[in-house]
């Protein structure tokens, strides 16, 4: 900022609520030293843990990367030596300020700041997290939001990826299981609209998904495998 | 009978006041106002523990770190939790980094400037300046000769920057005493200490992800867990400074008394001390910590903390009017704020007066030595006896009791806190070299009442909080500056830096240094307000409540 308007002489490039766009434009989960681990589906679930040595993704703690906008991780603080993340703590989205409306601050929007909340906010936008996971249809959603269940499903992502049904942290551990799986989900479709359905009903529409996205990348012979797969799958389980 | 009025005091955190009478060139009455409302209780209530540590570190860019302590510790006592020994020695690494900080940049950048004159500095011989740097032992890390360069092109363009707006011409030009050698090596070590200031600050960077307002310091220990390239990054740096330290800031502080003697005659206070101790050692006692807890009471007779005798009257504050006179933070706790206006007859500040056992005490690094030389840290005794000795008085403590004495005993605080951080660092390599990979400690209940009763750099601090299932129901916090500037009691009864000022010799009324010299010496910190000031029209101050300033 200061290179900009000392050295380059010029004023800097503003977003649409006036701020600079060079530090508020990218979320700090865009830019994140630990986003390997997320894609990774590799977590830290306790503080000062084993998963912590290694450099796991913070988000089980209640990490809001995803949702702040904030170039920390790529300016790092005190002399570059280190940002929140790096040092083991999840993002508190202690730069959310609207100059419009005091009620809207971080403490306010945050608080509690070590749990997932139930929902998340994005400007005018509260998500259900679950709709993010959504590949197809959660496209508003995906743009701007992520859900640690799965991957967003953006632009950036080519090909095909298949969503956790279940984590693999509360497959193992079902005593401190993380996600709830029997709760409704919300889809919210590309024109904003939200649909209320059952786990079971969301859990079908993924393999569905899931399926499009073959068949749409590897051909109809691929599609028809999984529908078969998934056939079989079911059979077993009933 | 005069009155002389410093508003807003400078090179202090946060917004001060200070009106004084004057009679015969000495301040016969005073009254000190602290110009912001801060109501931090109000933000955590109903929000979790976790959350108030983090919240409430925001009361404050300097000591971010102590009130995170604080708050954690507060909501270990209320949740029946005991720390990992990992993350003791990892906190303690935390605050001696922020005292560091805070230390350096309090004698050097903030206090300093009312005995060093940087202009004066220019009629210095740079080969004599460096003899007498050598003859009194401390460090000589700047080219002498190219800071004098440096500081007469400030001067020829007329752009003091740093250094314009003080008092350096106050008392006709006598106020400011040094040989103009020793002003160009006090100089060269302020600009040093702008950078070893910012070293100390890595290390809370380090450790808690960024200073101000640390990320990892949380009730059951921390979130850090050290790797191998940040326990070789905080080696080195632990290292870099504590050489700093040593070579320099005792030494300077002994160059600088004989100039300033008279400094070592008033300014004493109310001569009673409060200390709540820090930095944790195995046992997690008070009065065993590396400074430990205590209270000196008239003729420093040592008592151990008795929290019951902590109260707090608001009759001089802008609180409501209150049909309690005392008021025990802990069990009838209240923050209701009603401004007025500034009557010094009547309600003239935001601070609270507390009080110990009904009498107004004072807190700081200079009660922190005094208790650890009253309990008898070894390193305090000596290094305390060691500079009376050297300042020819020795065996006499009360000469620590004076602006000077309280400015001076902050230096032996801050060696004994860089010599403390290397053998934290070994005592961590040596736990993880052991085995131990514990860093944190759920709470077993989420219902109870806990005090945190810690030191921040600039005295005693104390949370105090009630939570119930897991959400506060009640906060209450006593900042080291609301002790010392405290306002009158409801017997009348001026507060600790108000007695203090009280025998100041005021030489000069527009420019009065000493009683500056006096105020800095306690390094108040009232916390950020936002103030406005308008050099057009001389001083003008809002009381500003929006987050965004005066519209």
């Amino acid at each position: 900022m200061l290179v900009d308007v000392v050295l380059m002489g010029t004023l800097p490039e503003l977003n649409s609520e006036n701020k600079p766009a060079l530090i508020f434009n990218q979320t700090v989960h865009d830019n994140c030293q630990r986003r390997g681990h997320f894609e990774n589906g590799e977590f830290v679930y306790k503080f000062g843990s084993e998963e912590e040595k290694k450099g796991y993704c913070l988000y089980p703690l209640g990490c809001r990367g995803p949702q702040t906008k904030a170039n920390c991780g790529v300016v790092r603080y005190n002399r570059r030596r280190s940002w929140c993340v790096e040092s083991g703590a999840p993002c508190i989205g202690c730069c959310e300020a609207d100059p419009n409306d005091t009620g809207h601050n971080w403490v306010e929007v945050n608080t509690p700041f070590f749990q997932r909340h139930r929902d998340l906010r994005s400007g005018n936008w509260v998500v259900q997290p679950e709709a993010i996971a959504l590949g197809l249809t959660g496209i508003v959603a995906a743009a701007v939001l992520i859900h640690g269940f799965g991957i967003k499903k953006s632009g950036r992502m080519k090909g095909k990826f298949r969503f956790e049904e279940q984590r693999a942290w509360d497959a193992k551990h079902p005593d401190t299981a993380v996600g709830d799986y029997s709760a409704d989900r919300v889809i919210i479709d590309e024109k904003g609209k939200s649909t209320i359905v059952s786990a079971d009903q969301f859990s079908e529409k993924q393999r569905q998904d899931y399926i499009d996205v073959v068949r749409a990348i590897d051909g109809p012979e691929a599609a028809k495998k999984l529908e078969a797969d998934n056939e079989t799958q079911k059979g077993g389980q009933e | 009978m005069t009155r002389s009025i410093i508003d807003p005091v400078t090179r202090i955190e946060g917004h001060l006041r200070v009106e004084m009478e004057v009679t015969n060139g000495v301040v016969s009455d005073c009254w000190i106002s602290g110009g912001c409302f801060r109501g931090m209780e109000l933000v955590v209530q109903d929000r979790t523990p976790a959350d108030a540590a983090m919240i409430v570190q925001r009361i404050c860019g300097v000591c971010p770190v102590s009130h995170a302590h604080s708050a954690s510790i507060a909501a270990e006592k209320a949740l029946g939790i005991t720390i990992p020994n990992n993350a003791r020695i990892i906190r303690n690494l935390l605050e001696g980094a922020q005292f560091l900080h805070s230390h350096i940049l309090w004698f050097y950048n903030l206090a300093a400037p009312d005995y060093v004159n940087p202009i004066n500095a220019l009629k210095a011989s740079a080969a004599d300046a460096h003899d007498l740097a050598v003859s009194v032992g401390t460090s000589t890390n700047t080219d002498l000769n190219a800071l004098q360069e440096r500081l007469t092109k400030f001067a020829n363009n007329k752009q003091l920057s740093i250094f314009s707006g003080h008092w350096f011409d106050s008392e006709g030009g006598e106020g400011y005493q040094l040989p103009p050698e020793l002003d160009l090596i006090c100089t060269a070590h302020y600009l040093e200490a702008l950078t070893m200031q910012a070293k100390a600050s890595e290390i809370s960077g380090l450790l808690g992800g960024k200073m101000p307002h640390i990320m990892t310091l949380v009730p059951g220990g921390t979130m850090f867990v050290p790797t191998e390239e940040k326990l070789d990054d905080l080696w080195s740096l632990v290292n870099e400074i504590y050489d700093w330290v040593a070579s320099t800031m005792v030494q300077d502080t002994i160059a600088l008394v004989p100039f300033y003697e008279d400094a070592l005659t008033w300014g004493g206070g109310c001569g009673r001390y409060v200390a709540w101790g820090v930095f944790e050692d195995a046992s997690f006692e008070m009065n065993k910590r590396y400074l430990p807890a205590g209270v000196l009471k008239d003729g420093l007779e040592l008592a151990d903390v008795n929290e019951d005798l902590i109260k707090e009257y608001t009759g001089h504050s802008w609180y409501k009017p209150d049909d309690v006179e005392w008021r025990n933070p802990r069990d009838e706790g209240l923050t209701d704020p009603e401004y007025t206006e500034y009557n010094i007859e009547d309600r003239y500040t935001w601070c609270k007066a507390p009080a110990y056992d009904g009498q107004c005490m004072e807190a700081g690094g200079l009660s922190r030595l005094l208790v650890a030389y009253k309990r008898g840290v070894p390193f305090v005794v000596e290094q305390i006896d060691g500079m009376l000795e050297t300042l020819g008085v020795p065996g006499r403590i009360d000469v620590l009791q004076s602006t000077l004495g309280r400015t001076g005993a902050r230096q032996i605080e801050t060696l004994y806190v860089a010599s403390l951080m290397k053998d934290w660092v070994a005592e961590l390599i040596e736990a993880l070299k052991g085995g131990d990979s514990e860093f944190f400690r759920e709470p077993e209940t989420n219902s109870g009442d806990g005090t945190g009763f810690w030191e921040a750099p600039r005295g005693a601090l104390y949370h105090t909080e009630h939570v119930n299932g897991g959400k506060i129901s009640g906060y209450q916090i006593i900042i080291p500056t609301t002790w010392n500037i405290a306002p009158h009691g409801p017997d009348g009864t001026p507060g600790p830096m108000e007695q203090a000022l009280i025998g100041v010799p005021v030489g000069d009324v527009e420019m009065p240094i000493n009683a500056l010299r006096t105020v800095h010496s306690f390094d108040p910190c009232t916390a950020c307000a936002v103030h406005i000031s308008e050099p057009a029209t001389g001083k003008h101050f809002d009381t500003v409540v929006s987050p965004w300033g005066v519209k």
